[in-house]
């Protein structure tokens, strides 16, 4: 696991680490050396083994990174088990390194990964479940991957050494170069369009079950006035607690429907241009690979620079998913004056009128505020996005009209 | 190749992928390889190879085979490595700041 989602992984873990110490502090707290290296051991063990570390990066063919690092190893004498994108070296009898290849706008990326042997696992497993041995299980996989660090680190940039095609002319390496730029390019687009896409739609799922709860509470508090008045001690809640029901699902099955005609088909599309321009790179890369490709690298790059508006605007419709630090405001804001509207209808309930209207004018400024600072940013972005549009469309045009007039001169 | 009516603008892509196919080559190649990696049939390849040989971006060379070869020249190089200049321009030069 790389990058964002390892964060968001251990983060995840952490936090429920975390609840779960808070009845442990309560309750158990004078035996605290029982749980406590438990819990800890339950953080460093998924931090250690899930971690993958990036190593090294070039512009030459996954196979071929694999197979110079397998040679290499193998002459440090290092057990090798090569896999169908990964190379495992056996560092000791209790941990070995996975090294795993990946295309990436940069080339391919060699990363590595501390796994546990056989030996290692049932080691660190009856460790764990004695209890009394998680301190030490902990302490024995930060050791283990100090040791797979250094190992990955030492051996990783081996597998780049020798150039990427010797037998090439300077003239046919220049044109590659500029293939394989032109490539790995329009592969950091197309992934960061599908990247930005698909956050927005993880985040816009997340806004529908706000949405649906808001509309279930509204529809809740609604029905139960309409019918019962403020009355929350004699009130009957059947029928309002059905129909809240009834509507929060309409809404949510219409809104879940929606979003995937708006998201699903762009993802794919994405997913589709990544796959091919990631096979054509990984096509350029390979030294060994000389049969003309079925769809020339030319003609991919020019259908791919079609699409860079949409990748563009792919990343424009993200909206805020593309902007952590805006939206992590917007979020608060939102979260704010939910918490005083749910407050607002409490006190309503209960009669107490004033403090209804404080609440109710409080989250009214709150989300007036929220959205004048989205529409602010909206706009900004809106214009970027633009200039870059059509500084980018001008740029197109030129250069296609300079090919075209080369053909005609000729 | 007589008897085909010259081409009056030439598709890029297709001269590209003609081009693509001679520069991936070490060796000239078989008149029908180049054919299915360009992908047009028979008569509208001639028309293209026709119009490449005419300009100097290929040459026919005879084979021991008895086979006609198409080997890419040094001007049909020069022209491929235009084009990829340009594709790539197009590609890198996707926002202002790039």
């Amino acid at each position: 696991m790389r990058g964002e989602r390892y964060q968001n992984a251990i983060v995840l873990i952490l936090i429920v680490l975390v609840f779960a110490s808070v009845p442990l502090i309560l309750n158990l707290a004078g035996v605290w050396f029982l749980w406590a290296p438990l819990l800890v051991a339950f953080a460093v063990l998924p931090s250690v083994f899930l971690r993958e570390v990036d190593l090294a990066a070039g512009l030459h063919g996954p196979p071929q990174v694999r197979d110079a690092l397998a040679a290499d190893l193998r002459n440090a004498g290092v057990a090798v088990t090569p896999g169908a994108d990964s190379v495992e070296a056996r560092i000791d009898v209790l941990s070995a390194v996975s090294f795993r290849t990946r295309i990436t706008d940069q080339g391919t990326v060699l990363s590595g990964r501390l796994r546990a042997t056989p030996t290692g696992r049932i080691l660190v497993v009856a460790l764990m479940v004695s209890v009394v041995g998680s301190g030490p299980a902990a302490l024995l996989s930060l050791v283990l991957f100090l040791r797979a660090t250094r190992f990955a680190r030492s051996h990783g940039p081996s597998a780049f050494r020798g150039a990427i095609s010797a037998a090439r002319t300077p003239s046919a390496n220049e044109i590659h170069g500029m293939l394989i730029g032109g490539l790995s390019t329009a592969l950091g687009m197309s992934r960061d369009a599908f990247n930005a896409q698909e956050k927005a739609y993880t985040d816009a799922k997340s806004y529908l079950m706000m949405t649906v709860f808001t509309v279930w509470l509204a529809v809740l508090v609604g029905l139960f006035v309409a019918l019962n008045g403020f009355n929350l001690e004699t009130g009957v809640w059947d029928l309002p607690i059905g129909g809240a029901m009834g509507a929060a699902l309409v809404v949510g099955v219409g809104l879940f429907v929606l979003l995937r005609r708006r998201f699903v088909p762009r993802l794919a599309r994405y997913r589709t241009w990544s796959a091919r321009l990631s096979a054509a790179f990984e096509r350029e890369m390979s030294p060994t690979d000389r049969e003309p490709p079925a769809t020339s690298t030319f003609e991919l790059l020019a259908e791919a620079s079609s699409q860079v508006p949409d990748w563009l605007d792919a990343q424009r419709l993200a909206g805020l998913s593309g902007d952590s630090g805006t939206s992590f405001i917007i979020l608060f804001l939102s979260s704010a004056c939910a918490s005083l509207l749910l407050n607002g209808i409490i006190a309503g309930l209960r009669g107490a009128f004033v403090a209804l209207a404080t609440y109710v004018g409080t989250a009214a400024f709150l989300a007036a505020f929220a959205a004048w600072f989205y529409l602010r940013w909206k706009r900004r972005e809106d214009a970027r996005l633009e200039q870059w549009r059509s500084a980018w469309d001008a740029h197109e045009k030129n250069l296609r009209a300079r090919m075209d007039r080369f053909l005609e001169e000729m | 190749m007589a008897g085909s009516p010259p081409l009056e603008r030439p598709d890029l892509y297709v001269v590209a992928r003609l081009l693509e196919s001679l520069w991936r080559q070490d060796a000239p190649i078989m008149k029908t390889r180049l054919q299915v990696a360009a992908n047009v049939n028979y008569d509208v390849f001639t028309r293209y190879l026709e119009w490449m040989v005419g300009r100097g971006l290929a040459a026919l060379e005879n084979s021991a085979d008895g086979h006609e070869r198409v080997a890419l020249t040094q001007k049909g190089r020069e022209a491929y490595r235009k084009l990829v200049q340009w594709i790539h321009e197009i590609v890198q030069g996707r926002s202002p700041g790039a």
